[in-house]
């Protein structure tokens, strides 16, 4: 500890902190302007400058450490003067073109000049224009405006981990600019707009939608994937205009391309405003009274010819935990149907179940923010930049400020690869092999955290028995990666304290409940669930698919989870039976199981077989067109509720905009429903909902009590953690068979779900599907960068432009699951995300 | 403030098999970053923007970290220069000896401007800063080699002595 | 007059190797390292007085003193070539004449500090210096003066030449060391300072061509005898001046520090040019204020030149006689200066362009009278920033605000440049 006095105050602090901490911890504010708490100080704008005795000049309070028994003064005369003429000097080049700028009313350079009373420009000279770039997608540079305080450079290297800007040039002639000078070419993030105290960096689909402060700021939770990000909507005239965050949010004001340019989905022409009705074949406009009576009576008739099993639902995971409460409630209670499941079918659900099994959590074993600390990190079959960004930020952050090991387990060279310390790149379907081979390395390394399996852990030595009997050589074979590239990996991972595994949807949705077991029992080896800083984190690309199953929404379990009297039909059952004609009436409550759903092709025969169809969406698609009845419902900033991320923490939204037209609200639709259908009393607000869905669950409670405008006190009980965690039965991985090529269906960064697919923000840099070829192989096949390609599995084909590149094993290919044209998970059996197919020119 | 935003780099093909014999030379030397793109700047005259794509893959660090460092110092250029560098000095020794007049008299032989290349890339001409041979002053160079007690009947002179010499 | 770097010149080429050796040369290292210990050396270049020759003047035998000394793992030394500061040749004279001197010196203070590898880091466009280094390098390498095990003694160093891709601001020592790290040469904050977390984060001593020179001198010779080579009781040694400009003879000449500007204008610099009379002169290269003939009494030794209100700097004395327009003079230092900023600090980056733009302004008989004032607010504010760069390209603007006031104020009233 060090002991210095500030402006004649004492103060005691750690060795290493900053002169401008310790001055915050007297209450002692000191201006700053090129200071960004979340990066590494920079010290450029020496607006912060203080005496400190004995010195002879002036130190940077930023960044100048302190020393013991320093005497440090922030406020004199000399320093009044010498912040102020910093300001002009940094007027001198700065052109006055507030009114017509962005950042007007938001600017910290404004704020800077005010606060330091620097009202004149007595410094008058020629500016010379810089050219501005337009010519960049989502973002627009302005050069005259920026007052090079690097915080966007920072944050793009430093957060986002992306290499898009740098600082070019040199004297006078610095600017940031793109590496290269092109079109800036990266993750379209935008948190360097965020980061820029000036109108340098501006949004483009913000720009001149209004000043600032006429917006309605409303603080909210993004509905895109499951890192739960804190954001805020600013919206006027019932639009939202643009979304932004706060440093001080839990996600540190970071955001990815959905969280902050996504919103464009909310006010997509494909809104759908009116229920619709089908009328002799033809879908026609109906008023809410005429499409509910249509609905209720065709239900009744189903189930008064057929029976309730006749009926199912399929749920939603970007639905509100009070939705999804009522849904199931809707088809258990008021139809009496336990056919209820969701796309969780596709992994997750199972994933979740064995995790719940083992270490007692539902979801993650922690919080995300652990994973900022831990010492060692393995990241296996997930692209964390798509299925979960935010989460991506936070190991990068634990890999480059924290220092912690980073092994990446990935088919392909995604992001990540750039902070590993170890890239195990195996071969599509292997994860079993890969992960049996990490366990057989650490086994053999003895780097095994043998405290906690001593203390903590059951069934330890049949694991052990039965990997003793596995050749590590033949794992790494099976695994396609070398046996020297285990044991490495297994070093960087073994005999640390703190441990974070993460595993995505390669291994939840392609891996299976097996794999599943043998990551948690990786996990296990490793210490993962008792390390302080660390845990053991499923992702998932959705952002509510937890509170969706904490809600019952699946056909084995009610509400928190209390197992259901008599399970109904799974998502996959429910198909059947529906092509063997036992399931009349489907109920698909935000879900579009002809986008992105694998065996689609299957599906869109099946729906065209039931009697009933009833679709509650937001936008017209291929499947609006098939139902019989359709109810416009409301996004994410249309409604109130609350979501959970995977990590459980459990938010409230709030309602930002009314939904479009004549939509409403989805727990309104199916409140009504339910009371239409049973004659009980409709909920009149979320609220009462919440305090019902709380109860019924048993694991939620609390009430939400804003603090600073922001949801808190919503709280899910997490079960303890069972008295010692059971190793689970080792299964013997069978080697992947060998397949001329490899499709890969998965998430890009530049998209979530479909939704985004529907933001014209987002399509302006990735407007289409493709199918992503490596360089080796397209140059056998004679394809061509752009080129057409035809993919076909089973006997379901496919066609996309060619994306030759070298960041995929020969091979292998890959195409995204985003998007409605493309189609790419047609191609995938039920539970896979890889498949074998032909590949050829088209 | 007076430049425009960083030099675009257009693509181009390049034989880069110069500059991975350069990169292998300095493969294992800490702190090789300068080194290697300085050996490519004397191997291509400029660095190349596929060089600076196979630094970047080769020495496992960022483009961004070398388009900062290439912007940064002098010796860098990002695009093909004259056979013949003209660096006349305008430091404050040679200032007051006249180096104006040598500067102009070089713009209205070669009908180019500062940090200009003719179009035949056989001159590019530049105003440097003190070059260390205060002495010599008013002083020019021409690659290597140097010219002191500069005179404008000796910018004719070297004007006609490399407008002689062969360009490879 | 006793010559302690130029002892060995030889008229029109370097000395050689074998030369050097039977000069003398080398016989500071044999000493040190079969007699004294690196504290011994050290105290001796401490009790010399030798004042770092690059500009700052700081005592060298102080600042190697910095370094901790039970840290484990390596530390650096660099020899600073990166001479561009206009008006200055001493290192280039120095290096063209004889390259052993620095390296004998650099294994001394290798030996003092404890340093297993160091650098040369030399100009670019410093060819016949480098290739002298690179020579003088394998020699004694080849002699066992350098490498591993020099003279039997165990103490091992190797020095590596880096040539300086070329920015002024890389002679600032922090800068330097990022640019050896092959990063962009911004200066880095201090603390912490170089001696404790420099190179690579590693303890390092950055210390000029010209001082590392003098200590084979000090090693072999005595401290009391290096010092006793100045003429001011306070002064140390010998230096470098390098005149250029308006007078006779702009050589590279070592002269003992003390003596005064009027016996060095006369004496050795043979005078003004024929016809020409004095009218001001940079004392110690572009960032040090004016002298004028008044100063002619003041001796040029580090304190006594700040006394007088300038620095000693590098010794790089420009001569301007009567003809010469002050004003242009400075903006032509100021055009240097403002295209050399790093651009990475707020004052730096805007404010020494605003003040070439000013003097542009009244040179070309635009300027007004508040300008005046603007750039004296500038000399006082540009004292703000990171580095010394922007302090230092105040220097000569202080010198014109000084001493050539009316000077200026001609420009403005006469709407022209005086002297076209």
């Amino acid at each position: 500890m060090v002991s210095l006095t500030i402006d004649g105050k004492n103060v005691t602090v750690p060795a290493g902190t900053t002169i401008l901490d310790a001055a915050a911890q007297l209450g002692i504010t000191i201006p700053t302007l090129c200071w960004l708490q979340k990066v590494s100080p920079t010290g450029a704008c020496r607006v912060c400058a203080v005496e400190v005795e004995g010195v002879d000049r002036n130190m940077t309070a930023c960044n100048t450490p302190v020393k013991e028994g320093i005497k440090v003064t922030t406020q004199s005369e000399a320093l009044t003067a010498a912040r102020k003429k910093i300001m002009e000097l940094m007027l001198v080049n700065h052109p006055l073109d507030c009114p017509v700028c962005d950042a007007g009313g938001e600017c910290g350079l404004q704020d800077a000049c005010y606060e330091l009373d620097a009202v004149r420009q007595d410094y008058s000279a020629v500016l010379e224009r810089r050219p501005i770039r337009y010519d960049w997608s989502l973002l627009e540079s302005d050069p005259n405006r920026c007052i090079l305080c690097e915080k966007c450079v920072k944050v793009d290297h430093e957060i986002v981990g992306a290499d898009a800007i740098a600082v070019v040039n040199r004297g006078e002639a610095t600017i940031i600019d793109t590496v290269d000078g092109k079109p800036l070419n990266c993750e379209f993030c935008g948190n360097c707009i965020e980061a820029c105290p000036t109108g340098t960096l501006i949004s483009k689909p913000f720009k001149f939608r209004g000043r600032p402060w006429t917006f309605t700021v409303t603080k909210s939770v993004c509905g895109f994937c499951s890192t739960g990000c804190q954001i805020e909507y600013h919206s006027r005239n019932n639009r939202v205009e643009r979304v932004t965050s706060s440093d001080t949010t839990y996600n540190n004001g970071n955001l990815c391309i959905n969280g902050r340019f996504g919103y464009a989905y909310l006010n997509t022409p494909d809104r759908l405003t009116v229920p619709l009705v089908k009328e002799g074949g033809a879908q026609v406009s109906a008023d809410w009274n005429r499409a509910m009576t249509g609905a209720v009576a065709k239900l009744k008739e189903i189930v008064a010819g057929a029976g309730p099993q006749a009926v199912a639902g399929i749920g939603s995971p970007r639905v509100t935990n009070e939705e999804s409460y009522l849904f199931q409630k809707l088809l258990r209670d008021a139809i009496g149907t336990g056919n209820i499941d969701s796309e969780a079918r596709l992994g997750y659900a199972q994933a979740q179940a064995v995790l719940q099994g083992i270490f007692g959590c539902t979801g993650a074993s922690a919080t995300i923010d652990r994973i900022d600390r831990a010492q060692a990190i393995l990241v296996i079959g997930c692209d964390l930049n798509a299925e979960s960004t935010g989460v991506e930020y936070r190991v990068i952050k634990a890999a480059t400020k924290n220092d912690a090991r980073l092994v990446l387990a990935n088919m392909r060279n995604v992001k990540l690869k750039k902070y590993a310390n170890a890239h195990l790149s195996y071969r599509p379907g292997a994860e079993l092999a890969l992960i049996t081979g990490l366990m057989k390395a650490i086994l053999d390394e003895g780097l095994e955290n043998k405290e906690f399996i001593a203390a903590a852990t059951s069934g330890f030595a049949a694991l052990q028995g039965a990997l003793a009997s596995q050749q590590l050589a033949s794992l790494a074979e099976a695994a396609g990666v070398s046996e020297a590239s285990l044991r490495e990996a297994a070093r960087y991972l073994g005999k640390k304290k703190d441990v974070a595994v993460i595993f995505g949807a390669d291994v939840i949705r392609g891996g299976g409940v097996e794999t599943v077991k043998a990551v948690a029992n990786l996990a296990l080896l490793l210490g993962a669930p008792m390390a302080e800083n660390g845990g053991i984190f499923p992702i998932e690309q959705k952002n509510n698919i937890q509170g969706m199953l904490d809600m019952g929404v699946a056909p084995d379990h009610l509400p928190g989870y209390r197992p259901a009297a008599a399970p109904g039909k799974d998502l996959w059952q429910i198909v059947a039976g529906i092509e063997q004609g036992t399931v009349k009436a489907l109920y698909l409550l935000g879900c579009d199981p002809l986008a992105t759903f694998p065996e689609s092709d299957r599906i869109r025969k099946a729906l065209a077989r039931l009697d009933l169809l009833i679709v509650q969406d937001i936008a017209t698609s291929e499947l609006t067109g098939l139902a019989h009845v359709v109810f416009p419902g409301a996004a994410a900033a249309e409604k109130s509720g609350s979501f959970t991320t995977p990590d459980n923490r459990v938010q409230c939204l709030s309602r930002a905009v009314t939904p479009p037209g004549d939509a409403r609200e989805d727990w309104d639709i199916i409140g009504e429903l339910i009371s239409r259908l049973t004659g009980a009393p409709h909920a009149r607000s979320v609220a009462e909902v919440t305090v019902e869905m709380q109860e019924a669950s048993g694991i939620y409670g609390g009430s939400c009590t804003l603090v600073d405008g922001r949801c808190s006190g919503l709280t899910k009980a997490m079960p303890a953690a069972p008295a010692t965690y059971a190793f689970s039965a080792a299964t013997v991985p069978a080697a992947p068979a060998v397949e001329p090529f490899t499709l890969i269906v998965g998430p890009i960064g530049f998209h979530n779900g479909s939704m985004s697919t529907r933001s014209a923000n987002n399509l302006t840099v990735s407007p289409a599907g493709f199918v992503e070829v490596a360089s080796a192989d397209a140059a056998r096949l004679g394809i061509v960068d752009g080129g057409s390609v035809r993919v076909t599995a089973a006997n379901v084909s496919i066609t996309g432009p060619a994306k030759v590149s070298s960041r995929i094993q020969a091979g292998t290919i890959f195409a995204p699951v985003h998007f409605r044209d493309l189609k790419a998970s047609s191609l995938l059996p039920a539970n896979a995300t890889s498949v074998g197919v032909k590949v050829e020119k088209a | 403030m007076s430049n425009a935003p960083a030099e675009e780099i257009t693509t181009e093909e390049v034989d880069l098999t110069a500059a991975n014999h350069v990169i292998d030379k300095y493969l294992t030397l800490h702190g090789n970053l300068m080194p290697v793109l300085q050996g490519i700047q004397d191997e291509y005259g400029y660095v190349p923007r596929p060089a600076i794509d196979l630094v970047a893959d080769r020495l496992n660090i960022y483009p961004s970290q070398i388009f900062g460092v290439l912007t940064f110092y002098a010796q860098f250029h990002l695009k093909p220069r004259g056979r013949f560098i003209i660096r006349v000095c305008v430091g404050t020794a040679c200032h007051v000896q006249g180096a104006s007049r040598i500067v102009e008299t070089f713009f209205d032989k070669l009908h180019i401007g500062h940090a200009e290349t003719t179009p035949d890339l056989r001159y590019t001409f530049e105003k440097v800063a003190c070059l260390g041979a205060c002495g010599m002053a008013p002083l020019a160079m021409v690659n290597d080699a140097t010219y002191g007690k500069m005179t404008v009947q000796k910018v004719e002179e070297i004007i006609a002595d490399y407008n002689q010499r062969p360009m490879k | 007059m006793e010559q302690v770097l130029f002892r060995h010149n030889k008229p029109g080429r370097p000395v050689t190797f074998a030369e050097y050796c039977a000069e003398g040369g080398f016989a500071a290292l044999h000493k040190a390292l079969k007699e004294l210990s690196p504290d011994d050396v050290q105290r001796a270049v401490i009790d010399s007085g030798l004042r770092g020759r690059g500009g700052a003047g700081f005592p060298t035998g102080k600042k190697w003193s910095f370094v901790p000394r039970d840290l484990p793992g390596p530390r650096y030394l660099i020899c600073n070539c990166d001479e561009m500061e206009p008006g200055t040749y001493k290192d280039r004279a120095l290096l063209e004449a004889n390259p052993y001197s620095l390296v004998e010196g650099m294994v001394l203070a290798g030996y003092a500090i404890g340093v297993s590898h160091a650098f040369i880091f030399i100009r670019r466009g410093y060819e016949l210096p480098a290739a002298n280094l690179r020579h003088a390098i394998a020699e004694a390498k080849e002699a066992g003066l350098l490498g591993r095990n020099i003279l039997g003694s165990g103490f091992s160093m190797e020095i590596d030449i880096h040539l300086s891709a070329g920015r002024y601001i890389c002679g600032e020592e922090t800068a330097l060391m990022n640019a050896l790290e092959g990063v962009r040469a911004n200066p880095r904050a201090k603390p912490p300072f170089p001696a404790v977390k420099g190179l690579w984060g590693r303890p390092t001593v950055v210390n000029n061509v010209e001082t590392l020179a003098n200590v084979p001198y000090i090693v072999a010779n005595g401290a009391t005898r290096f010092k006793g080579l100045a003429t001011t009781p306070e002064g140390s040694g010998m230096k470098l001046f390098c005149p250029s400009g308006h007078v006779r003879n702009t050589v590279c000449m070592e002269l003992p520090l003390g003596m005064t500007l009027g016996e060095i204008i006369d004496g050795p610099c043979g005078g003004m040019l024929p016809g020409k009379k004095f009218k001001a002169c940079i004392p110690g290269g572009a960032s040090t204020p004016y002298f004028t003939a008044d100063h002619f009494n003041v001796p040029m030794d580090f304190d006594a030149v700040a006394k007088a209100g300038s620095r000693l700097g590098t010794g790089g004395i420009v001569v301007f006689d009567e003809q010469t327009c002050m004003v242009g003079a400075t903006l032509n230092l100021t055009q240097f200066f403002a295209r050399e900023s790093c651009g990475w600090c707020t004052p730096c980056r805007e404010g020494l362009p605003y003040v070439r733009e000013i003097l542009t302004r009244i040179e070309a008989g635009g300027g007004e009278p508040e300008d005046i004032e603007i750039l004296r607010e500038h000399v006082h504010y540009l004292n703000y920033t990171f580095c010394a760069l922007a302090p230092g390209a105040m220097g000569p603007v202080e010198g014109l605000l000084q001493l050539f006031e009316d000077e200026i104020r001609e420009h403005i009233t006469k709407r022209r440049c005086p002297f076209r």
